[in-house]
């Protein structure tokens, strides 16, 4: 099955190596971002000393939206977030998919990632991938690969709007990727379909959900998809899903390590010979690592600024990511432009305010941009979005690896 | 073996309350059972004598909702269906456990006869929450029963350890303050009921004086512990923005029926803030544990680490649809 909390992928809409390769560049500038159609959201105006504010009301737009075709999936992983299998009981229609592609172009969104579930087990998926087209916008799939075959290739290829398609890929090797995802063969399907799709042409990325079992997989994994073509973005298992045995999450330190092999990857590889990414809940700040994201800098979690994410029932949340908790509305309740535009949604970002922050992230230099970082990983972990403990910034400072001037042993 | 429906003035009432009394500590008015529209009461009989008797409740009550140990928003999608009758099965229970799987049938044969009668489409679902229905367990899965989403997690808390813990829960923003039902006023009461129409009945959009009606007779219920259950209210908005319900099923053991809070203040461990003010006043009354029900693991794992709680069991619906 595709991965709840694979839209990072889909907010990269520029090529995955040139955006990785402007991340690795440093710093960059508000206009390096902001040019629409090539290098993702605009985002918000650069103020003094690069800090990043949000967006004012006006400003807002959903510009990259990621779909829940459907909840149906022809896989089992152990880590899905949404714990996809059956169909959602009352799943949108085509025609309410046309209406909210319509209202969303309305709104001056740009991009589509159309997920699952498995995207792909819905059989009008590919009439939903033209309503993308006819609406004006970009068009991004993630799938597991399982039902990509020869026929799928060659419709796929025949999408002019079809911007990217991720395919999951959780190891090197067949035995770890099936276990996780519950399937034999499900490792040759994901192979096939990243190596089918991307000899016909279509840009590809791979993505890699870690856990405890696929840890010693990176490595691997970088040598498989070493020069082929293929970008690669990393993100981490949270706590959300049914199947997901906690044991198995990363803690802290296997988190870190994920952030070292990002950056030790960056270093080694040329961005053309392995654009890798760790997706929006890796990161941030990182005095030691630099950059591990898509972007240079992280901006804070774009849920209800940037990004929407819209349930196959319907159900509204500011990012597909986020926990059930977060569920806002229901475009079967009211359009989505009113959603979009009403005053009381959204509010974790949209009326955000440091006060907010606890722990650690309350005192945090980055506090005001960052805040707290992935909103769901900070739920899933601690029950508050505004206190984040997987960060690398508060682990390299709370777990002493920065040298601090008023510490003991401290650099002065 | 016979099987009917029970009115009020049904003289084997008595035998059934008896029944209730002794095996659960409870009585038909706490299970709703003919002082509620859309509950109803179905009872085998045998040479005139009541052997075994179910309770079943129209999930559109807004009543219902309260500490019914599932999911609500799994069953939001059929809520929206007007034509399916929805029921729980609150309490199955035979006299003799020997007969219990054959009066269990019988009684939930009879049911579906009378939901056929009454709507196009119906859907039963069940907990293994009480005793009687967890004894009947083998039996659903042969009726057509089928798991439906995720099981709840029972779990108690010790509150003898809780100062260890409650040292380290920050306080309430300034801006919110706990209230507790007791000295709750009418207008507070009125914004509950708002605010738990939000919370959980979105999906239904139930009318809200249904809500407050339905709402005022789980607050005034006898085991409505109104001592422990709170509001918490906002200076700055003037209205309540969550709540926590507890009632008192066993004299010494106080259970927290449901917890909610609206979108927009989520994520802030507010539940979490306000146990302490709850946990004080249990402790000042002498309770030494209570318990709760979840169906979030996140939580389960939370209050594992937050104040020491222990899940003790896991509830599963099941579901037929007919």
């Amino acid at each position: 099955m595709t991965d709840r909390r694979a839209p990072e992928f889909a907010t990269d809409s520029a090529s995955g190596a040139a955006r990785v390769s402007a991340a690795r560049g440093g710093a960059l500038g508000n206009g390096d971002l902001g040019e629409p159609g090539n290098a993702g959201p605009e985002r918000p105006p650069v103020r003094g000393g690069g800090v990043i504010e949000p967006p004012e009301v006006a400003d807002r737009r959903p510009y990259s939206v990621n779909v829940e075709l459907t909840l149906a999936c022809n896989l089992r992983c152990r880590h899905c977030g949404s714990s996809a299998g059956k169909p959602r009981p009352d799943e949108l229609s085509l025609e309410e998919f046309a209406t909210c592609f319509a209202e969303l172009a309305q709104l001056g969104g740009e991009e589509v990632c159309l997920l699952g579930g498995e995207p792909l087990v819905r059989k009008d998926w590919e009439a939903i991938c033209h309503q993308v087209g006819e609406a004006g916008l970009r068009l991004v799939l993630i799938t597991n690969g399982m039902a990509v075959n020869d026929e799928v290739v060659r419709r796929m290829a025949a999408m002019p709007h079809l911007h990217r398609v991720g395919v999951s890929l959780d190891a090197a090797h067949a035995e770890i990727h099936d276990d996780l995802r519950g399937r034999s063969g499900s490792h040759a399907r994901a192979l096939w379909a990243l190596f089918s799709l991307r000899d016909a042409g279509i840009e590809v990325g791979a993505i890699t959900t870690l856990s405890r079992p696929n840890l010693e997989e990176l490595q691997p994994l970088a040598e498989l998809l070493l020069d082929q073509q293929i970008t690669w973005q990393i993100q981490v298992a949270s706590l959300g899903g049914t199947r997901f045995d906690s044991s198995d999450h990363l803690d802290r330190a296997a988190f870190y390590r994920v952030g070292q092999f990002i950056s030790e990857c960056r270093r080694r590889y040329p961005v053309d010979r392995l654009p890798v990414a760790g997706s929006h809940d890796i990161g941030h700040h990182s005095e030691i690592l630099g950059p591990t994201g898509e972007l240079a800098e992280w901006h804070g979690c774009g849920a209800g600024l940037y990004t929407l994410g819209i349930m196959s029932d319907g159900r509204i949340k500011g990012c597909l990511s986020q926990h059930d908790d977060f569920i806002e509305d229901n475009l079967r309740h009211r359009s989505l432009v009113d959603i979009w535009n009403d005053p009381n949604l959204f509010t974790r970002n949209r009326r955000f305010s440091v006060e907010q922050l606890e722990g650690f992230c309350r005192q945090c230099p980055y506090g005001a941009t960052c805040r707290a970082g992935c909103s769901n990983v900070a739920y899933t972990t601690t029950g508050c979005t505004f206190d984040n403990p997987f960060c690398f910034y508060r682990i390299e400072q709370e777990d002493g690896l920065v040298a601090h001037p008023d510490r003991p042993g401290g650099a002065g | 073996m016979d099987v009917r429906p029970l009115d009020p003035a049904d003289p084997a009432l008595a035998a059934i309350e008896e029944m209730l009394g002794e095996h659960y500590r409870s009585n038909l008015a706490s299970y709703g059972a003919l002082s509620r529209e859309g509950t109803v009461l179905f009872a085998c009989f045998e040479d005139s004598q009541p052997i075994a008797f179910g309770i079943f409740r129209n999930y559109r009550d807004p009543e219902l909702h309260v500490g019914s140990h599932i999911d609500l928003d799994q069953l939001a999608d059929i809520l929206q269906m007007e034509e399916v009758g929805l029921y729980q099965v609150a309490l199955l229970h035979a006299r003799h456990p020997d007969r219990l799987v054959e009066t269990t049938e019988a009684l939930l044969a009879a049911f579906e006869g009378w939901l056929v009668e009454h709507y196009q489409r119906h859907g039963i679902f069940i907990t293994l929450f009480e005793k009687g229905n967890r004894l009947a367990r083998p039996l659903y899965k042969r009726l057509g029963f089928k798991k439906v989403g995720r099981p709840s997690s029972l779990m108690r808390f010790d509150l003898h350890r809780s100062d260890r813990f409650f040292r380290k829960i920050p306080p309430l923003p300034e801006a919110l303050v706990v209230r507790f039902f007791e000295e709750v006023g009418e207008a507070e009461k009125e914004s509950f009921a708002e605010c738990y129409r939000t919370v959980f009945l979105r999906s239904a959009r139930p009318d809200p004086s249904s809500v407050f009606s339905a709402l005022t007779r789980v607050v005034s219920a006898p085991d409505f512990d109104p001592y422990l259950s709170c509001l918490l209210w906002s200076h700055q908005q003037e209205r309540v923005v969550g709540f926590m319900l507890a009632q008192r099923p066993e004299p010494l053991q106080p259970h927290i029926l449901v917890v909610g809070l609206l979108p927009e203040f989520r994520g802030q461990r507010l539940p979490l803030r306000c146990f302490p003010f709850i946990a004080r006043r249990a402790l000042a009354q002498g309770l030494s544990r209570g318990t709760f029900v979840t169906t979030q693991s996140m939580v389960v794992r939370l209050a594992m680490r937050a104040f020491g709680a222990r899940q003790i069991e896991r509830i599963q619906p099941y579901l037929k649809v007919g």
